[in-house]
């Protein structure tokens, strides 16, 4: 076990180093060149040196390979080209923010996806079955964003409940305390729409999944022997098919909390919410790159440790996996 | 003429970059240990032991399914193993198997045409009314008639016992010298397995070929086999002309498979004696004879030396690995096992 | 199942056959090929030009119109006609679509055959490579990426195609694992054939179920990313997609006040996508039959 969680833990951190090196050499590499945003042709020769050097941009390219690496490693990603504050400093906050709303809606579309799978395929056959399969299928396939501006349309506008979007009213203050500032009702306010959002639409998923692992689970034996000893359906599902069901589910955890995350670009934007996806977008749009490329690591941290989590709670959920 | 000389395959217990850690590192399994044998053409040996004792092992090790750790085959006198270096595809021209699940090996997704052209077009030829010719002469051959409605069929049209009949086929088409069947009518239904071994025989006979006949069933090798080898944990046991070895087993391990015949007749009581217990743990083998530790007359020397096979009856052509072999009881078992 | 004959064309007619015979299936077949049919002959059916600015008869510009008989779908901000814009965003979804999924099964079913059939450590190093590509990022990978090269349409693809394969990959090589055990494979090597031809020959068509059932996911996951990607304004400008309409209208800041600007396009897409999973569905559906109800 120890030995598994170890090798687990150095192949993130390789995999950390693969992405960081791919960006690195993105920015480095590819047609678009960053620098020339802040570094303008119209500035004299030596202003452009001075400008290089400052960014460290005058050095071989393995040396900015290297300071780049070490600067990685104690999360230095440098100043932001828009706004000269450290980059560091402005992504904390929104990886919270980005955390707060993904986390919670994906727990909660998980655990209501696997119950109402297990519903529809116990009412297999019926007319429920077929519409929710057909409804969830439906939503799935409408695009995030759209569906929440739809709801924005119908809920902010037009019914006036929820805000239009944000994390909190312009001109609120909530002291210096991070905690008063998550728990008003303000920040309620402005979360619950984009959280009902995200977990209706990532609820389709697990719950399709389910509803077909439930049906194939129907049809193992041991269900079957469970028929002949008379035991209750009720107690079938409950005790024995939901269990055995949920086990193809949990592995597609890692893959969902991935998509979860990378989506997280659009229901921000939808949602003005300030988390790590608008802050990317915002940046790529004003060629901010020292953002865009901590934005970038930060979500593919948040995506691999997901991955790790995730493959842990499979082991603990499923007794014949023995971690070596 | 098919000469196999102290054929060897050992399995590491652990393999790969973990080998290099493991506590179990440097252990192997003797699935086969110093296997020899020989078959003229136009005869057939029936190698036969329980599941696991190494005989289906052999079989892909000559098929080269499988590496051997050492030992060869001679083909008529040439070295298989120089043939495989050479070329592994003329190899196969001479040696050919049938597998035992005529299910599995069979892939569904190929017509009977595609089956039986592959191993041509493998082989070099290329002209379609030569290979068109040669599918239906062996598809006659193996019973599948008329052989112009089946080169259209799917796998799935056809019965098991159609299947092993094409698998034969696809075995024979290139004429090979030596034929491995590894079980072929294990699997097939009571009323089939009859057609499979008659087919075999008339192969055996009008093609010339050497057949190795791999089965776990002593009740239908005396049918079809004109030698049979018993096979323990690896080793060949006892081997000799099939009456010879059905009728004066020299080894233990022979009375008590024989024994286990089951005769259609009630009135019939056995002597002899059944072995108790499983086979042994193949990785540390027990010392001395193998099969000590079931053998109801093992002694002292059993545990301390191994046995090199010795004639049986002083019959040359009849050997058997046992020290015991002159002391054993009488075996005057009733003719019931040759049903 | 699809075994009445052989070929990789008779195995996809096949399946097309197939997914017709549940009622989804056959309503999803209907609507793409009625999509495939938008995208064909956009340049007829769309009544203006997508970027085309209209005016009314007084030559004043019809800036957000409502829907009405001459716009049946009303006006954006520039005035240019909705509906037509919606009827030629169709070609972009299904052009990128298709593309994308094309690539991503060239590359998915090609690594899993491979690694899977090979093991040792060809599979040990593809499959941490395929790992590796688990943690990135789709959409903020596909942003850089863009705004980096240039915002073709051609991008768009090659960005998902080299992110996307490894799902693919993945479901292919445990699939190539048990097949590869089968022992018709072991008749195929005793056979002559050569490793290539066994994984081509052999395992391949033993795959083609699994691989169409991913083509189908792909292609509707590849049409919704296409769409976000859109929707963040980073496709071709000169391109009308689904996405950039929602775009525009969402930058123009007038999509709360004109809904006939988003709700077509996006019904747009929701539409295709359903019809892309219930072809996918139904056909996983027939090759595993234990899906269906019991």
């Amino acid at each position: 076990m120890l030995k598994y969680l170890v090798n687990r833990i150095l192949f993130m951190v390789l995999t950390i180093y693969v992405l960081a090196t791919l960006m690195f050499f993105m920015f480095r590499l590819l047609p678009g060149d960053p620098t020339m945003t802040v570094i303008s042709s119209a500035m004299s020769p030596k202003a452009q040196e001075a400008m290089k050097r400052q960014y460290g941009l005058d050095k071989p390219l393995y040396r900015q390979y290297t300071a780049y690496l070490n600067n990685i490693v104690h999360l230095d990603f440098g100043y932001s080209f828009q706004h000269s504050r450290r980059v560091s400093q402005m992504i904390a906050g929104r990886m919270l923010n980005t955390l707060l709303l993904i986390l919670p809606s994906m727990i909660a579309a998980y655990a209501l996806g696997v119950i109402m799978g297990a519903f529809i395929a116990y009412k297999r056959g019926g007319r429920t079955e077929i519409s929710s399969v057909i409804l969830a299928t439906a939503f799935q396939s409408a695009p995030v964003f759209w569906i929440g501006m739809l709801c924005i349309f119908i809920f902010s506008v037009h019914l006036d409940i929820f805000p239009l979007g944000h994390i909190l009213s312009p001109g609120m203050h909530y002291g210096k305390s991070a905690l008063a500032k998550y728990l008003s009702l303000d920040f309620f306010h402005h979360f619950a729409l984009p959280f009902t959002v995200i977990t209706a639409y990532n609820i389709c998923f697990p719950m399709l999944l389910m509803r077909s692992s439930m049906l194939e689970t129907f049809g193992e034996d041991f269900i079957e022997l469970c028929k002949m000893k008379g035991m209750g359906e009720k107690r079938i599902i409950y005790k024995h098919a939901m269990r055995n069901s949920f086990l193809p589910i949990a592995t597609t955890l890692p893959l969902i909390l991935g998509w979860a995350v990378a989506g997280s670009v659009v229901i921000e934007t939808v949602f003005s919410w300030p988390g790590l996806g608008l802050l990317m977008v915002e940046a790529v749009q004003c060629s901010d790159y020292p953002v865009v490329q901590a934005c970038f690591l930060m979500i593919a941290v948040l995506t691999i440790v997901g991955n790790f989590v995730a493959d842990l709670l499979y082991g603990i959920l499923d007794p014949r996996i023995v971690y070596k | 003429m098919i000469d196999v000389i102290d054929l060897k395959k050992y399995f590491p217990v652990v393999s790969g970059i973990r080998s290099l850690f493991s506590r179990s590192r440097g252990k192997v399994v003797k699935a086969v240990d110093s296997v020899s044998f020989q078959i003229e053409t136009g005869q057939v040996l029936g190698l036969v032991g329980e599941s696991g004792c190494g005989k289906s092992t052999t079989g892909r090790v000559l098929l080269d399914l499988e590496q051997p750790t050492s030992g060869d085959i001679l083909i008529n006198g040439e070295s298989g193993r120089a043939l495989k270096k050479k070329n592994r595809k003329t190899y196969y021209r001479r040696i050919q198997m049938i597998f035992q699940d005529p299910y599995g090996s069979i892939n569904p997704q190929h017509n009977v045409a595609s089956i039986l052209s592959r191993p041509l077009m493998y082989q070099g030829i290329r002209d379609k009314t030569i290979i068109r010719d040669k599918m239906l002469e062996t598809l006659d051959r193996v019973g599948l008639s008329p052989p112009e409605a089946f080169l259209e069929k799917y796998p799935h049209l056809l019965s098991g016992g159609q299947r092993q009949r094409l698998c034969i086929g696809r075995a024979i088409i290139l004429e090979p010298e030596f034929l491995v069947a590894d079980e072929p009518i294990s699997m097939l239904d009571v009323s089939i397995k009859s057609g499979i071994i008659i087919l075999l025989k008339r192969l055996v006979r009008e093609q010339n070929l050497s057949l190795l006949y791999i089965t776990h069933d002593l009740a239908t090798v005396g049918h079809l086999c004109d030698k049979i080898a018993i096979m323990y944990m690896g080793r060949i046991v006892e081997i000799g002309p099939t009456d010879d070895v059905l009728d004066r087993p020299g080894h233990p391990y022979t009375r008590a498979l024989i024994s286990s015949i089951p005769i259609p007749d009630p009135s019939i009581t056995r002597s002899g004696a059944p072995i108790s217990g499983a086979i042994s743990d193949p990785v540390n083998l027990p010392s001395g004879c193998r099969f000590h530790p079931r053998c109801p007359y093992a002694e002292n020397l059993c545990r301390q030396r191994e046995p090199v096979s010795a004639a049986v009856k002083d019959n040359p052509e009849h050997g058997a690995a046992c020290f015991l072999t002159d002391k054993l009881p009488g075996f005057d078992l009733t003719k019931g096992h040759r049903c | 199942m699809f075994t009445n004959d052989g070929g990789m064309v008779t195995v996809f007619l096949n399946s097309l056959k197939m997914v017709s015979g549940s009622k989804l299936g056959l309503a999803g077949l209907v609507v793409f090929i009625v999509c495939l049919g938008v995208a064909v002959f956009a340049p007829v059916l769309a009544p203006y030009q997508p970027l085309e600015k209209n005016y009314d008869a007084a030559g004043k510009l019809m800036k957000l119109h409502p829907p009405s008989v001459q716009h049946p779908l009303g006006t954006t901000l520039l005035g240019r006609d909705v509906f037509s814009q919606v009827i030629w965003g169709a070609r972009p979804a299904l052009i990128i679509g298709l593309s994308t999924a094309a690539g991503v099964i060239l590359i998915g079913v090609n690594i899993g055959l491979i690694s899977g059939y090979y093991g040792g450590w060809i599979d040990n190093l593809l499959m941490r490579i395929t790992d590796i590509f688990m943690g990135v990022p789709f959409l903020p990978f596909i942003i850089v990426m863009l705004s980096l090269t240039g915002r073709s349409m051609v991008t768009v693809i090659f960005a998902m195609v080299i992110i996307m394969w490894r799902s693919t990959a993945r479901v292919i090589r445990s699939q190539v694992l048990t097949l590869r055990e089968r022992p018709f494979v072991d008749a195929a090597r005793i056979s002559g054939a050569s490793g290539l031809k066994i994984i081509y020959v052999e395992i391949a068509p033993n795959i083609l179920p699994i691989a169409l059932v991913n083509v189908a996911f792909a292609l509707a996951w590849a049409i919704i990313t296409e769409a976000s990607i859109g929707f963040l304004g980073f496709s071709d400008p000169d391109v009308m997609s689904w996405g950039t309409i929602i775009y525009r209208s969402f930058a123009s800041q007038m999509s709360y006040k004109a809904w006939w600007w988003v709700v077509p396009p996006g019904a747009a897409i929701m539409v295709l996508v359903t019809a892309v999973y219930f072809i996918g569905r139904a056909y996983e559906e027939m090759i595993n039959p234990r899906l269906q109800k019991i």
